[in-house]
């Protein structure tokens, strides 16, 4: 479109990394949280936090938890058993029933302890990690499917974006180890520079399998050629385990559970389970779901075993050797979701999260002080100009504090309070909002600062806040070898010291960055373009 | 055990590929490094990314090669950030990094 | 002078929201005969035809937005979208009619 292919790309890279810029840092800064979605529904409900977290023999926790729902609920059209695993100490029991009328069937969760196997007391009403995982791509408060078309365009503006990016970064491993910080628009460009090329690997993977998780909404066609009813009818031969069962309507007097167990113990002895579905668990055409772990292998969806409630036959199996296409989709959604990864590696995931979150905020950051470095003196800022700023200081310093919000609402909000999780999810959307209409009235260098100070003060208190209103504190969780409620503390301590700096940094440059320099000439080319 | 052996490598190729570059040379060692030291530390600065690299691909391919990603971002975080603010910390790692390497080899051995 | 400068920027204007729309509308449109008539020639069994080309999806329509892009002439990049995305049409059609 320009006279030369690197001069269209930087003019592609500036405007495709804009024009949803707010909604990708929204997207990048949830989902890079909801690499410790467990860890926070843990965090959020302090009721487990003291469960002691040790292997536990599974198939004692089966057979309690089969024994738990068929004493606690006979009539549930689904009974679902979620195992402990190091990340979530307790076991899940929830058992789904059926509603009148065709209204949605309705889930009551239950835990228990693993140790005594009682029920837990004192669970509070909060959608913990969860709210984050969804907020990545349902945008909370929107209609579900515009929001992922939504989130599918601006992953598709990332991966443009990201690859223009390497095209006109002709010295991209050149200057690798490059940041000036004195050198001030300079500096925004080294930084995004180096958040972008020291985790361009993670940045593009991310980027290509968030689109695949979402492809059969974004492209059913292939789908739609090869199957009479579309997407359905390749759900329905790729998921066999997913298929409804028809109920018999006729009672089952002796579950043949045990023998089922039994036969699968006994043919994959060294098989970890990761959770046991029971439909219909007292009618006739009952049927058992034995879902396998697959531990830190590149894959998606889980081996299964289905066998027969009332005769403990083994029905069908599925997924225990993968077909080609299964290992490479089934891969890029295990590698996007991170649900293999043991802490070392969820915590170089996080980290180059926090760089694709930084790589767009420089970004946006940069393209405003561009603009307005090459306002006349006497020129006023166009609303295009001030709409950026706010958004951008909104967004980058209010996401931080909302999520802050959020942490203290479930802290603060006694358990009593009708819809409370939702209450939660409010006060983290106020914060932000808040944040922007303030950033919209006020975003000199000040303001930044200031909510650069503001969010270190209330990152430094979350952990006395939580100390305060819980049993533990950052000493006893290290005493006791607690290291996810730990790592929150420090995690919460450091996000405070780095925003403090930033913070400082920001108060100590010059209000006016020199006007005309060679650097920022070359900076602002594409501008001119 | 053996992941942190890789990214102790992995650490140890970026210094080494920074060090290689006469600018950053020049910070943390104060001197100009003549050409036969850029090409010592380029060389081997490929040697251990690729030893990095086996080390973790020998654990599980996928799984290795994810962290081996993760452990890339991780150095170059550390490397540059210690090259704007504290450079001269970077000079004792030139002893540091292979003392730590083998110590690290041979608890690996053992266990 | 301000006049004209008023015109080129609304033709400017104009050609870039022409182009946004060729690269995300025709792109998408092209992209998804394309996979379409992909996962049709594909010699694999059903479900695996269909992840293949899902998976490759996504990389030719990064393809096509960044050759949008770099091409010179709009003209030229709406027929050439227009056609192949005709003729991925028809062939798909043919021989899923043909099967």
């Amino acid at each position: 479109m320009k006279d030369s292919f690197f001069r269209s790309m930087t003019w592609l890279h500036t405007w495709v990394g804009l024009l949803m810029c707010w909604l990708l840092f929204l997207i990048f800064f949830a989902g890079t949280i909801s690499f410790f979605r467990h860890e926070i529904s843990l965090w959020n409900q302090p009721a487990v936090h003291s469960i002691d977290n040790k292997p536990t023999d599974q198939k004692a926790l089966i057979s309690a938890g089969l024994d738990y729902l068929h004493e606690k609920a006979p009539e549930a059209n689904r009974w679902w058993i979620g195992l402990p695993s190091p990340r979530q100490p307790e076991v899940h029991v929830s058992h789904r029933h059926s509603q009148p009328d065709g209204q949605r069937d309705k889930w009551i969760d239950e835990r228990l302890d693993p140790n005594t196997l009682t029920q837990v007391d004192g669970i509070v009403d909060t959608r913990g990690g969860n709210f984050f995982y969804r907020l990545h791509f349902d945008l909370h408060y929107m209609d579900r499917k515009l929001a992922r078309w939504l989130v599918c365009l601006a992953s598709l503006f990332m991966l443009i974006a990201l690859i223009s990016g390497i095209v006109i970064h002709k010295r991209i491993f050149k200057d690798l180890f490059q940041f000036r910080p004195q050198k001030g628009v300079r500096a925004w460009l080294d930084a995004h520079n180096l958040s972008s090329v020291l985790a361009l690997p993670f940045h593009l993977m991310i980027t290509y399998t968030g689109l695949v998780t979402l492809i059969f909404m974004l492209f059913p066609g292939p789908a739609n050629t090869l199957y009479e009813e579309g997407v359905k009818g390749f759900r329905s031969d790729f998921y066999p385990e997913r298929q409804g069962i028809e109920k018999s309507e006729q009672t089952l007097n002796s579950p043949a559970f045990e023998n089922a167990f039994a036969h699968f113990y006994h043919n994959w002895p060294e098989q970890k389970i990761k959770r046991v579905i029971v439909d219909y668990p007292t009618d006739l055409s009952a049927t058992i779901k034995i879902y396998g772990d697959n531990g830190t292998l590149i894959r998606d969806e889980y081996p299964y075993w289905q066998y027969s409630g009332s005769t403990g036959e083994l029905i069908k199996t599925a997924r225990l050797d993968p077909s080609g296409g299964e290992v490479l989709y089934g891969g890029m959604i295990a590698v996007h979701s991170g649900r293999l990864a043991h802490p070392g590696l969820r915590w170089l995931y996080f980290i180059c999260g926090i760089a694709g979150c930084v790589m767009i905020a420089t970004g946006c950051i940069m393209w405003a002080k561009r603009i307005r470095e090459r306002l006349k003196p006497n020129q006023s800022p166009s609303f295009g100009l001030k709409l950026v700023e706010a958004l951008n200081l909104g967004t980058i310093m209010g996401l931080p504090l909302a999520t802050a919000g959020f942490f203290y609402a479930n802290r603060l909000l006694p358990a009593e309070v009708t819809g409370r999780a939702d209450k939660e999810i409010l006060a983290f959307f106020l914060i932000w909002l808040a944040a922007t209409v303030t950033a919209g009235l006020w975003r000199s260098r000040r303001a930044w600062q200031r909510f650069a100070h503001l969010n270190a003060a209330v990152w430094l208190l979350l952990p006395i806040c939580n100390a305060l209103t819980t049993d533990g504190n950052l000493i006893t969780y290290i005493m006791d070898g607690k290291w996810i409620l730990a790592s929150f503390d420090l995690t919460f301590l450091a996000t405070a010291a780095v925003f403090y700096m930033q913070g400082n940094k920001l108060g100590a440059q010059p209000n006016t960055v020199k006007q005309g320099s060679v650097q920022n000439r070359r900076l602002g080319r594409e501008q001119k373009a | 055990m053996i992941y942190s052996l890789a990214t102790l490598l992995c650490f140890s190729a970026f210094y080494a590929f920074a060090m290689a570059k006469t600018s950053h040379y020049k910070s943390v060692f104060g001197s100009r490094p003549d050409q036969t030291q850029t090409q010592r530390f380029n060389y081997s600065a490929w040697i251990i990314i690729l030893l990095s690299l086996g080390v973790n691909l020998s654990q599980a391919i996928g799984y290795g090669s994810l962290m081996f990603c993760g452990q890339i971002a991780l150095s170059v975080i550390i490397i540059s950030l210690c090259m704007t603010y504290r450079a001269h910390w970077l000079r004792s790692l030139l002893y540091v990094l292979p003392a730590i390497t083998c110590v690290l080899i041979i608890l690996a051995l053992l266990y | 002078m301000s006049h004209a400068d008023n015109a080129l920027t609304f033709q400017y204007r104009l050609s870039v929201t022409s182009r946004f729309c060729a690269a995300i509308l025709g792109g998408y449109f092209f992209t998804a005969y394309c996979v379409s008539l992909l996962s049709l020639l594909l010699p694999t069994s059903k479900v695996d035809a269909v992840l293949y080309s899902v998976c490759a999806s996504i990389l030719i329509y990064s393809c096509v937005f960044i050759a949008v892009f770099a091409a010179r002439s709009l003209f030229k990049v709406w027929v050439a979208l227009i056609i192949s995305t005709g003729v991925f049409a028809l062939f798909t059609t043919y021989i899923q009619g043909s099967i």
